[in-house]
C-alpha cells in the first residue's frame, strides 16, 4: 500500500482509543498523530535506511545507447545458476536507464519456467507515469534469452519492469530443487514485524515513564498499534512480511488481494480511514457536541458503501463504453486491412493478367 | 403567464447588475491573472479599500458579483503564467512540474486546457454536491473543529515522513546513503527554515501596518514564483515551438477520475485552515495512486478551483458561518449572507463565470504562446522578474522586497536539490500548528520574538 494509506490507517486506528481522543481534544496532545507516524515507519525504515545497506553480487547497468538484452539475460541467469549451484543467496541489482530528467528506457525480465530461460525485453521510452512514447521502440536487438539450470519460484510478478526512479533488485536463494526469487529482499525483512511493533510500543511507554507522563502506557499502545496496522495491511498484498522477526527469518507470503500501487485499494483505505476518524471523533464527543447520531451500520452504509457502489458502477460503465469503442475501432481497422488486401489482390491479379 | 413574466422581470431587475459585475470581474481577472505574481487577493484587497473609501461605489450584491468573477477567473486563468512563464502561486506549485514538462515538449497549450477542464469539472462537481454540501460541511466542522491542532500536526508529520530518497542506487553504502538523503535533508531544511521565517512574520511583521493584509504575499512570491523564474533565466534551454492541439487526448473516465481526486484534495484544502490547494492536491494524488500525467495535471486544476472558489463558497453555505481563504475573510467584513438565496445565487455565478473563464483561458493561452515565441524566453523571464519585483515593491515597499529576497533564497533550495517545493509551506504550517497546539508563544519567546 502507498504511504498515505498506511499513515491514515495508523491515525484511524488511534481514534478507536477513547482516552487518546480525549487527550488530543482536551490537552492538545499529538498522540493520534503518533499513530500515523508509526503507521508509516516500517516503510521509512526500509526505504530511508535498509535500502542503502544492501550489498549486491551483480549489478546490471545498461548503457542507454547500447542496450544489450542478451548480456542482461546472461547476467541474470548467472546469478540464478550461481545461487543454485553454490547454495547461497546471490543478490542482483537492475539499474534503470535514465535518458533525461523524466524519461527512461524501459526493459523487463521474465522467468520462463517452461523453457527454463530468463527472457529480457527492451521496451519503449516511458515517462514518469510509466506511459510509453509512441515510436520510441529500441532499434537494436530487443530480446535476450539465457538458459537456467533450474526453475525459478517467484511470489511477486513473473514479469518485472525496470523503468522509473531506482531499479528493482532481487535476492536469489536455493529452495529444494528450485531457486526462489525474492523481490527487493531488503524490504519487509525485519522492519515489518509485529514483534518490532510491540518493541516500539514498550519503548514509547518507557520514554513516557522517563518524562513522567501519566499516559505513558497509552502513548506506547498507540505507537505499537500504528506500526502493527501497517504490517497487517501489507499482508493483504503479494510480498508479505517477516511477521515475527527476529524469531522468524523469512517473509510470510501475502494473501494476494491487491498490489501496493493499485488505485482502488489505496483510495478505499484512505476513504474508509477518514470516515472512521470522523465517526470515532464524533462518538467520543460529549452528547451535546455530537454532530450526528447514527449507528455504525447506517453511517458506513451511507458514507462508504453507497458512494463506493456508485463509483464502481461508473467505472464499469466507462470500461464497457471504452471496450466497445476499442472493439469498434478494431473492427474498422480489420475492415480497412481487409479492403486494402482485397484491393492489392485485385491489383496483383490485374498485373498478372 | 403574467406571473411568469413578472418573475422573469423581477429576476432581470434583481440579477442583471450583479451579473454584469460578475462578467466584468471575470474579464478583469482573466487579464490580471496572466501577470505573474499578481495574486487576485491583492487586487481584491485594494478594491475593498477603494470601495470603503468612496463610500460604496456600488451595492454589496454587485460588489460580490465583481469579486466572485475575480476569484473564479483567477482560479482558472492563472494557469497561464504557471505553465508559460514559470511563475506559480502557492496552490499551483505541483502543477508546475508536469506543466513545464508539457511546455518543454511543445504541449503547453494542452496542459493549460487540461487544467481549465479541471476547473470546469470542479464547478460541475460543486453544482452536483450543492444539495448535500451544507450537511457535510456542518458535520465535518462540528466534529473536527476542536481537533484542528493535532490534525495540522498530522499534516506536517505526513509532509516530513512522505518524502522518500531520490537516487542512492550506486556506489558504496555511504555514497548511496549520502546521495539518497540529499533531497530529504534539503526538504527538511526548507521546511524548518520557512517555518522559522513564518514565526518571524507572525510575531514581528516586517510589512508596514497599513499593508498588513498583504503580509504573506511577498513571501509566497519569493518562495514559489521567483526561484522558478531565476531557473528559467540561468538555464540554457529554449522552449520548443508550441503546438496548438485540437484534442487533449482525455476521455470521460479520466475527466471523472481527475475531478473526483481533485475535489477530494481541493475541498480538504478549502475546509482546513492554512492547507493550500497544492497540499490538498498532493494528498489526493497519493490517495488515489495517480500515475497518469494527464490525470495529475487535470486534477491539479480541479484542486486549485475547489481550493480558491470552494473556500470562498463555504461562506455562503446556509448556517455554516465558515470563513476560509483570504477572499472570504475580506468579504465577511462587510457582507453576511443569510438563507439559501445567496447560496444558490453564488452557485449560478460560479457556473457562469467558470464557463467564461475557460473560453478566456483558451484565448489568452494562445496569445501568451505567441508572445513567448516572438521574444527570447530568457528575456521574457527577465521581464517577469522585473514585473514581480515592481509589484512587490509597490504593494509592500522595501520590507516586502526584503522578505521576497529571503524567501527566494529558501525557495531555491528545493529547486536546486530536487526536493519537494511543498516544504516551503512550512512558513504557515509550522507556526500556526505550533500556535494551535499551544506552544507557539513558548517557541516565539525562545527565539526572542516576544
Amino acid at each position: 500500500m502507498k504511504g498515505i494509506s498506511h499513515f491514515i490507517s495508523g491515525v484511524a486506528a488511534a481514534t478507536f482509543v477513547s482516552s487518546a481522543v480525549d487527550l488530543a481534544n482536551y490537552e492538545h496532545s499529538i498522540i493520534i498523530t503518533l499513530g500515523g507516524l508509526f503507521g508509516i515507519l516500517p516503510d521509512t525504515l526500509d526505504f530511508k535506511f535498509a535500502k542503502f545497506f544492501q550489498k549486491f553480487d551483480y549489478e546490471v547497468d545498461p548503457h542507454p545507447e547500447n542496450m544489450n538484452p542478451q548480456k542482461i539475460a546472461e547476467t541474470i541467469a548467472k546469478c540464478i545458476n550461481e545461487a543454485y549451484k553454490e547454495e547461497r543467496e546471490v543478490n542482483l541489482m537492475l539499474h534503470t536507464v535514465k535518458l533525461s530528467a523524466d524519461l527512461f528506457r524501459q526493459y523487463s525480465l521474465y522467468f520462463d519456467n517452461e523453457n527454463r530461460e530468463v527472457v529480457v525485453r527492451i521496451g519503449p521510452v516511458v515517462n514518469m507515469s510509466k506511459l510509453p512514447y509512441p515510436g520510441t521502440e529500441y532499434e537494436g536487438d530487443t530480446v535476450g534469452r539465457a538458459k537456467l539450470d533450474c526453475e525459478v519460484l517467484h511470489s511477486y510478478d513473473s514479469e518485472t519492469y525496470v523503468d522509473i526512479f531506482g531499479g528493482p533488485d532481487f535476492g536469489f536463494e536455493k529452495k529444494g530443487d528450485k531457486v526462489e526469487a525474492h523481490f527487493i529482499p531488503w524490504h519487509r525483512k525485519w522492519s515489518h514485524s509485529l514483534t518490532l511493533g510491540v518493541f516500539f510500543g514498550l519503548l514509547g511507554w518507557l520514554i513516557g515513564l522517563i518524562f513522567g507522563s501519566p499516559h505513558a502506557g497509552l502513548y506506547g499502545f498507540v505507537m505499537g498499534m500504528g506500526f502493527c496496522v501497517h504490517v497487517l495491511e501489507d499482508q493483504l498484498g503479494f510480498m508479505g512480511s517477516n511477521l515475527f522477526w527476529p524469531f522468524t527469518k523469512k517473509r510470510a507470503n501475502g494473501i494476494h488481494w491487491m498490489r501496493s500501487g493499485d488505485a482502488w485499494p489505496n483510495f478505499t483505505t484512505v476513504w474508509l480511514s477518514l470516515l472512521i476518524i470522523l465517526f470515532n471523533l464524533n462518538r467520543f464527543n460529549p452528547p451535546q457536541n455530537q454532530a450526528f447520531n447514527m449507528s455504525w451500520v447506517e453511517f458506513f452504509g451511507y458514507t462508504f458503501f453507497v458512494p463506493l457502489t456508485i463509483m464502481l458502477i461508473i467505472q464499469k460503465t466507462f470500461q464497457t463504453i471504452y471496450a466497445k469503442d476499442e472493439s469498434s475501432d478494431e473492427d474498422f481497422e480489420e475492415q480497412l486491412v481487409a479492403e486494402q488486401n482485397k484491393e492489392s489482390k485485385m491489383e496483383n491479379e490485374e498485373t498478372i493478367g | 403567464m403574467e406571473a411568469i413574466l413578472q418573475n422573469i422581470s423581477f429576476m432581470i431587475s434583481t440579477y442583471s447588475m450583479p451579473l454584469l459585475y460578475l462578467l466584468v470581474g471575470t474579464l478583469a481577472s482573466a487579464f490580471l491573472s496572466c501577470l505573474p505574481a499578481l495574486h487576485i487577493y491583492n487586487v481584491a484587497g485594494f478594491l475593498i479599500i477603494l470601495w470603503a473609501k468612496v463610500n460604496g461605489f456600488t451595492t454589496p450584491e454587485n460588489f460580490l458579483g465583481l469579486v466572485t468573477g475575480l476569484v473564479v477567473g483567477y482560479s482558472i486563468v492563472n494557469t497561464v503564467p504557471s505553465i508559460f512563464l514559470g511563475a506559480p502561486d502557492e496552490a499551483a506549485m505541483f502543477m508546475v512540474m508536469p506543466g513545464q514538462k508539457y511546455l518543454m515538449q511543445g504541449r503547453g497549450f494542452e496542459a493549460a486546457v487540461m487544467t481549465g477542464i479541471g476547473g470546469l469539472g470542479a464547478a460541475f462537481a460543486m453544482l452536483l454536491l450543492a444539495p448535500i454540501l451544507p450537511t457535510i460541511v456542518a458535520v465535518v466542522r462540528k466534529v473536527l473543529q476542536p481537533h484542528m491542532g493535532w490534525i495540522l500536526a498530522t499534516i506536517v508529520v505526513y509532509i516530513i515522513m512522505s518524502e522518500f530518497p531520490k537516487g542512492g542506487d550506486r556506489g558504496t553504502v555511504w555514497e548511496k546513503f549520502r546521495d539518497g538523503w540529499k533531497s530529504i535533508v534539503a526538504g527538511l531544511f526548507t521546511l524548518f527554515l520557512s517555518g522559522f521565517l513564518g514565526f518571524i512574520m507572525i510575531y514581528k511583521p516586517l510589512v508596514p501596518i497599513e499593508f498588513a493584509f498583504q503580509n504573506i504575499m511577498p513571501a509566497f512570491v519569493g518562495l514559489y514564483a521567483v526561484p522558478w523564474v531565476i531557473m528559467n533565466i540561468v538555464s540554457r534551454g529554449n522552449i520548443p515551438k508550441q503546438h496548438i492541439a485540437d484534442s487533449t487526448n482525455m476521455n470521460w473516465e479520466l475527466i471523472t477520475r481527475g475531478t473526483g481526486a481533485g475535489m477530494l484534495g481541493g475541498m480538504f484544502a478549502a475546509i482546513f485552515p492554512i492547507v493550500t490547494g497544492g497540499i490538498g492536491g498532493l494528498f489526493a494524488g497519493h490517495a488515489t495512486a495517480q500515475r497518469d500525467e494527464r490525470l495529475f495535471v487535470m486534477s491539479q486544476g480541479v484542486s486549485k478551483f475547489a481550493y480558491y472558489v470552494g473556500a470562498f463558497f463555504l461562506l455562503f453555505i446556509p448556517g455554516s458561518g465558515l470563513t476560509r481563504g483570504g477572499m472570504a475573510w475580506m468579504i465577511s467584513s462587510f457582507y453576511k449572507p443569510y438563507g439559501v438565496e445567496p447560496y444558490f445565487r453564488m452557485l449560478g455565478f460560479i457556473a457562469i463565470s467558470a464557463g467564461l473563464a475557460f473560453i478566456l483561458l483558451l484565448v489568452l493561452s494562445k496569445l501568451t504562446i505567441k508572445f513567448i515565441q516572438i521574444y527570447d524566453y530568457r528575456l521574457v523571464s527577465w521581464i517577469t522578474l522585473i514585473f514581480i519585483t515592481v509589484i512587490v515593491l509597490s504593494i509592500t515597499q522595501i520590507p516586502g522586497l526584503i522578505i521576497m529576497t529571503v524567501c527566494a533564497a529558501i525557495g531555491l533550495i528545493p529547486v536546486v536539490f530536487h526536493s519537494r517545493r511543498m516544504n516551503c509551506m512550512g512558513i504557515l504550517l509550522i507556526p500556526i500548528t505550533c500556535n494551535m497546539l499551544g506552544f507557539g508563544p513558548a517557541i516565539a519567546s525562545f527565539l526572542g520574538l516576544i
